[in-house]
């Protein structure tokens, strides 16, 4: 299996910085210049990838497109998909994460969706990167869409033996999702334990709340960190943009100057 | 293609020896199935550990050895204790220097006396503890025995047998193409490794339209399990673009398997299916 640009990219940034800042739009019906004014900031503020969202997956694929076209003549890093469903799958983007949601109840999500768009993907030739969705407690509404059994949130080892299932079974990327609205993200302890076992990029799935969670978890091994409501509930998102990125990024060097004094 | 006809082949052991290259280390069991497929079907014979006693796998074990065959594939169906397993595998090892390679059927068929193992997801299954839900369960035992994991993408076509109603599975249509191309392409993109199709192991015949459209969409090696019963199968798979072919109901008969083993390396394809 040949290994994409984007792919290449995410490893290089790791690489170089210890961890990749995914900035997180959701452009939804009532978007109105919002998303790419967030988009906008992310992309001033030094983030690495520009992720599109789609939780529910219901937004009419020309306005997405229409959409992207002109967040993409402003801003020029990658344009990543992070799918809700089948719907949404656009040719602006550069790559999706081609996912599978391990702990589900129902092959739908599992493999289901994921062969029904397969013909799609390659005819658009976008970069599909196999991808491990787990869904920790509590869910929220990810959880409750993909019928999903969430790994209990002090069971570090489930969620640890999920992702090495995912690795066993191709997938080059490991996402820990708690859902939008949880409390906080997946436990420090859960990322050393996934960590531990699969040597890919695995991923905080947004939930951080401050900067002190964005610490815990990248320290704890989280290779990339997914970041959105932070950015959207500040007042000022250009300079809130500005700082989490640079404090990411701070860290994430910490976390390589740490491995490196392991070895 | 004609078969070629029992008699021509009597290979000398020596020759056979000379012949088998066998390599070890990791990765070197999917690079070998890689590697092999560029020019004709490889053949895996599939010893069940659920239905032979020891004995018996011996012989089988022996006439393998005795035969071109590079691999050897150990599984069952139904599920085996886990100490006979290991001796299973063990009892493989002391008779031959073959490649040993898992098919599990469950959690409980890991061993680390073995060379690698097809991590299997029944990917039309409609249960997810067989598409991921298994896999989990036994994912730190298999990181535990260290042996090859090969990303395998079990898929089971029409009428299916053991495996496909132990699996709950939705067997894939013979004459619907398009979901046989949606699935293929899935398992290729979500970075399997290899196909494997499984017809059961009923009276059925060979689904070389699938096979086919599984060849034409992806450039993974495509492994056909079950129902192969005799030389015209073979030949009809190989030609189809079949890249692995394993066999179980066949080997069970002492006679036929000997001179089975002989003729399946003389297999090859009429033309190359292949797109490159």
């Amino acid at each position: 299996m040949k290994i994409g640009k984007i792919e290449n990219y995410i490893h290089e940034i790791i690489e170089r910085d210890g961890v990749v800042f995914f900035g997180l739009i959701d452009p939804d019906l009532s978007d109105n210049g919002k998303s790419l004014k967030y988009a906008k900031a992310f992309y001033e503020g030094g983030a690495d990838i520009i992720l599109i969202g789609g939780s529910l997956g219901y937004l009419e694929t020309a306005m997405l497109d229409e959409t992207l076209h002109k967040i993409k003549s402003e801003v020029s890093i990658p344009f990543m998909l992070f799918p809700g469903n089948i719907s949404g799958l656009t040719r602006e983007a550069d790559a999706l994460y081609y996912m599978s949601l391990l702990n589900s109840k129902n092959p739908y999500w599992i493999t289901g969706a994921q062969a029904l768009a397969a013909p799609l993907i390659k005819k658009l030739k976008i970069e599909a990167i196999p991808t491990s969705l787990i869904i920790v407690e509590p869910g929220e509404t990810v959880g409750w869409v993909s019928a999903s059994r969430p790994i209990l949130i002090h069971k570090p080892d489930l969620a640890a033996a999920y992702a090495l299932a995912g690795k066993y079974l191709g997938h080059r990327i490991t996402i820990l999702e708690r859902g939008s609205g949880a409390p906080g993200p997946s436990p420090p302890e859960m990322f050393k334990a996934v960590k531990k076992v699969v040597c890919h990029p695995v991923i905080c799935a947004g939930s951080c709340k401050n900067l002190e969670d964005i610490k815990k978890t990248i320290l704890a091994g989280a290779d990339g960190i997914h970041i959105a409501s932070m950015i959207e509930k500040a007042s000022n998102p250009k300079s809130k943009a500005k700082q989490v990125i640079s404090y990411v990024k701070k860290i994430g060097k910490e976390k390589k100057k740490r491995k490196v004094k392991k070895k | 293609m004609k078969a070629p006809s029992f008699k021509k082949l009597s290979l000398k052991k020596k020759k056979i020896k000379k012949m088998k290259k066998i390599k070890t280390g990791m990765g070197s069991i999917l690079s070998q199935l890689r590697e092999r497929d560029q020019k004709e079907p490889f053949y895996l014979p599939f010893i069940d550990s659920t239905i032979y006693s020891i004995e018996e796998i011996e012989k089988i074990t022996k006439s393998i050895d005795n035969s071109l065959a590079q691999m050897i594939v150990v599984g069952g169906i139904l599920n085996v204790d886990t100490s006979y397993f290991n001796d299973i595998i063990k009892k493989i090892k002391e008779i031959t220097k073959l490649p040993i390679i898992i098919l599990p059927s469950n959690t409980g068929m890991i061993s680390k006396y073995a060379d690698a193992i097809f991590f299997l997801s029944l990917l039309n299954s409609r249960n997810p503890y067989w598409i991921t839900g298994s896999q989990a369960l036994s994912a730190p035992s298999v990181y535990k025995s260290g042996i090859e994991v090969i990303p395998t993408a079990y898929m089971v076509v029409e009428p299916g047998g053991t495996a496909s109603w132990i699996g709950d599975a939705n067997p894939l249509p013979r004459d619907k193409l398009e979901i046989v191309k949606a699935y293929s392409i899935y398992a290729e993109l979500s970075g399997k490794e290899l196909i494997c199709l499984d017809t059961g192991m009923v009276d059925s015949k060979i689904p070389e339209k699938i096979i086919k459209t599984v060849k034409e969409n992806t450039n993974l090696p495509i492994a056909f399990y079950g129902g192969v019963k005799s030389m015209k199968d073979i030949n009809k798979l190989a030609n189809a673009g079949a890249d692995i072919i394993i066999t179980s109901t066949i080997i069970q008969k002492h006679k036929k398997r000997k001179k089975l083993f002989h003729l399946i390396k003389m297999v090859k394809r009429k033309k190359s299916s292949k797109k490159k």
